[in-house]
């Protein structure tokens, strides 16, 4: 009888303490959600004769530094956006610059149709990113987009303005009006993904265990771990 | 009648045989993991685990994907950063995986596309 009280007794404690432990795991979560939740403060899409201009501003909770180095690398660029199916580095044989290759799943409605671009980039003297579609090779007469990035302390303002004008087909019945609420959910969705991933990176940075780039490879290390750090640097 | 019940009968083998494979991720989609993935992809020392807390030796760490996001979006092989990885759809230095220059073969990575196009079941 006594052994039974106390072993009712001691199930309540644990209860208890998992319910304690619990809502306090939920208030950490909560905290941290309402702290990353960006600020966002217009997102507009327009089209007049077939040019679409798009304009998204917010406020990243991520310092300057972090969104550059999201929005630069370019080897991860499929992290930014769900729309990206294919990606690729290049290098431009006429001007030795930067290119990066696109292939978009591009939806608005139900209809999707793949979509590819080819962009010059390059980080203008200001901090700026700038990006120039190579017509050319892209599915696209023209197009330009700039990513302005202001440092605001810990934060930062973020800014993207483009232009796009399609060299493709769309079908009445999609309609411009779906494109434009596409388009702008999709940018919506990257500033997003630009403020999680930098947050992450900016943790990483507290914890240099973590944190690949400044791991010692051991030599006697696997030759998966060698190749990743070749490719890192 | 009987003449049409076998054209019928024909014709429904015929759709069965078109159909694709059930991937099964115990059977299928696990070994391939296990003997091309896991030795960067564990914790706590893989690189691979370091470079983005990405764990394959399960189903629910497979599911839960990187510490930036999910890598797989059942049923959309196109949109999975997974398939994209592994089909080299992200250029070279990204293909998976990283240290075998030929990476996984045809079948094995048809197998990955038709177990996520089928909705990357637990199965």
């Amino acid at each position: 009888m006594y052994r039974l009280r106390w072993l009712q007794l001691s199930r309540l404690i644990y209860t208890t303490r998992l319910m304690l432990v619990g809502n306090f795991v939920l208030f950490v979560q909560s905290f941290i959600s309402q702290a990353q939740a960006y600020e966002l403060k217009n997102a507009e899409v327009t089209e007049e004769n077939g040019i679409f201009q798009i304009q998204v501003t917010a406020t990243i909770n991520a310092p300057a530094e972090y969104i550059r180095q999201v929005l630069t690398d370019y080897t991860h660029m499929y992290r930014l956006s769900s729309s990206i199916i294919e990606s690729e580095v290049l290098t431009s044989k006429k001007t030795g610059k930067t290119q990066i290759r696109t292939k978009l799943l591009a939806c608005a409605s139900v209809f999707c149709r793949e979509v590819e671009r080819v962009d010059a980039v390059r980080t203008l003297a200001s901090g700026d990113l700038q990006a120039d579609i190579v017509p050319e090779l892209s599915e696209f007469r023209s197009g330009q987009a700039i990513w302005k990035i202001k440092s605001m302390s810990d934060r930062s303002h973020l800014v993207y303005e483009a232009t796009l004008e399609p060299d493709f087909y769309i079908p009445p019945i999609v309609g411009v009006p779906a494109i434009r609420s596409s388009l702008k959910d999709e940018f919506i969705a990257t500033f997003e993904r630009i403020e999680r991933i930098a947050s992450i990176n900016v943790e990483r940075d507290w914890n240099d265990e973590h944190t690949l780039a400044n791991a010692v490879i051991a030599d006697n290390e696997p030759p998966c771990n060698k190749e990743l750090n070749a490719v890192v640097q | 009648m009987k003449r049409y019940v076998i054209e019928l009968s024909l014709v429904i083998g015929l759709l069965n045989g078109c159909a694709t494979h059930q991937v099964s991720y115990q059977q299928d989609v696990a070994p391939i993991l296990q003997s091309r993935c896991i030795k960067c992809h564990t914790a706590p020392d893989g690189s691979g685990y370091k470079a983005t807390g990405l764990e394959l030796n399960s189903y629910d760490a497979v599911m839960q994907g990187t510490i930036y996001g999910p890598i797989i979006v059942a049923g959309d092989s196109r949109r999975s950063i997974f398939n994209m990885l592994v089909e080299g759809r992200a250029g070279k230095l990204q293909r998976m995986p990283h240290q075998e220059q030929d990476g996984l073969s045809e079948e094995e990575i048809r197998l990955l596309s038709d177990w996520v196009n089928q909705g990357a079941l637990d199965n």
